[in-house]
């Protein structure tokens, strides 16, 4: 799993003193609700029907242990003893006091994760498939592009205040276990005819009230062209997405009312504009990103596991546990 | 919350949440403000309405409380009961049970 940098644990550091600043004016009266609502948001503190909810991004929707202690700790110590795993790969505490906010947010720190875009209507925590790094059918791991994404969103001057909230997930593998139809942006590794990895772009699904599967906006991306295209998507968002109805105001609905060939223009016509330039993604910045995911050492279990094939034949519970939970994985090969 | 009973009357009176705690408050018969929608203040004419809208802005001033609102309510011989779903659920508490304690609390 993704492991910080001296830069990532800088930003966040900084972000909770920021925030626990933020927080103290809040409670002396210093700034008003209104003032502090962006502020509190964008680090995913919500204020709902019975009290404050704060959701944590889990990146790639893996944690290590200490992390997960680390979680139980802070439901037990600032909540109620429990928390909400999300579809979208957070955790939520319903019940966090707002003055235990800041200190719980070192706490999380301190485990290299954060609150940082969880809300707001900015670009949302990218999630990736659960499985990258181990699935046996993708093509590339997933988490390197989401994770390239994040860094290239995280407190994007540009898009801090867009229209809506807007989410975008990264899928390496055929079998979109990444749910990349229903994001405003998903994208979904593909390998074109000379055999180069790449993305469809697929633009506009969204669930909620208005439910629409995304549509594929472009079939084949150049991985270093990554950034530039979504770079160029968003700013066409940005510049058209409504922002007087709250309900009108995703890309879907966008995507609806200008039609996919009149968008899709758009976003070319910006994308050709600034392609090539500073977002350009060259395969040694991949492979830094890459090195970052460096895997656990695994132990290889010769094949077939006598043991193993013994304890599913005995025992009816954990073959049905086996058959639920586990999986084929490709660390055969880097083994 | 109480079986609902035969509406004797409806009403108005003024909640919020606690800005330290985001619990649900209502502005009660003492001027306080209180977690029991039982002891709220009934809003009673214009003049009333003006005296606690006054008293609202006074506690969110003084950092006590976050965006106070009047909403309506029924009486019945039980007490008072929101009218809106959304009320419900706020004087209630969530509508599904964790099986965990709150802070603090044994779980029973």
């Amino acid at each position: 799993m993704y492991r910080y940098d001296q830069f990532d644990h800088t930003i966040v550091r900084e972000r909770v003193n920021q925030f626990r600043d933020q927080v103290a004016r809040r409670l002396s009266g210093a700034l008003t609700e209104d003032e502090f609502r962006p502020l509190r948001l964008m680090n995913g503190l919500y204020l709902q029907l019975h009290a404050y909810m704060l959701r944590v991004a889990i990146p790639y929707g893996t944690l290590w242990s200490k992390q997960m202690r680390m979680l139980a700790h802070i439901a037990r110590r600032y909540d109620r003893g429990y928390g909400h795993f999300t579809t979208r790969q957070n955790i939520q505490f319903n019940w966090p006091k707002l003055e235990d906010v800041p200190d719980l947010l070192a706490d999380l720190a301190s485990v290299e994760m954060h609150a940082i875009q969880t809300s707001g209507n900015c670009i949302r925590n990218v999630t990736a498939d659960h499985f990258a790094g181990v699935a046996d059918d993708e093509l590339e791991d997933s988490r390197i592009y989401a994770e390239i994404i994040r860094q290239w969103s995280t407190l994007h001057p540009e898009f801090s205040f867009l229209p809506r909230k807007f989410k975008i997930a990264v899928s390496g593998a055929p079998t979109d276990r990444a749910a990349v139809r229903f994001h405003d942006i998903g994208l979904q590794m593909r390998q074109n005819i000379r055999g180069e990895v790449g993305f469809e772009v697929l633009v506009g699904g969204g669930q909620g009230r208005t439910p629409v599967i995304a549509e594929t906006i472009r079939d084949f991306l150049p991985k270093r062209d990554l950034l530039s295209y979504l770079e160029a998507i968003l700013r066409v968002y940005n510049m058209l997405g409504r922002r007087d109805n709250i309900y009108k105001a995703r890309i879907k609905i966008l995507l609806k009312e200008t039609g996919l060939d009149r968008f899709a223009a758009l976003v070319e016509e910006e994308w050709e504009r600034i392609r090539g330039g500073a977002l350009d993604l060259p395969l040694d910045e991949i492979n830094r990103i890459r090195a970052y995911f460096a895997p656990p050492r695994y132990e290889l279990v010769v094949d077939p596991d006598a043991a193993y094939q013994a304890a599913r034949r005995s025992d009816r519970e954990f073959d049905r546990w086996c058959v639920n939970n586990v999986l084929p994985n490709n660390l055969a090969m880097a083994l | 919350m109480n079986k609902k009973s035969a509406i004797q009357f409806e009403a108005r009176i003024i909640t919020a949440n606690m800005l330290v705690s985001g619990n649900v408050l209502y502005l009660d018969e003492k001027r306080c403000w209180d977690e029991n929608i039982a002891n709220a203040q009934i809003i009673k004419n214009d003049e009333d309405l003006a005296r606690l809208n006054n008293m609202s802005q006074d506690a969110v001033m003084n950092s006590i409380i976050v965006g106070p609102y009047v909403m309506p309510v029924e009486c019945h011989s039980a007490g008072l009961q929101p009218v809106s779903k959304r009320e419900l659920i706020r004087a209630s508490g969530p509508t599904i049970p964790t099986g965990f304690p709150e802070k603090g609390k044994p779980n029973v």
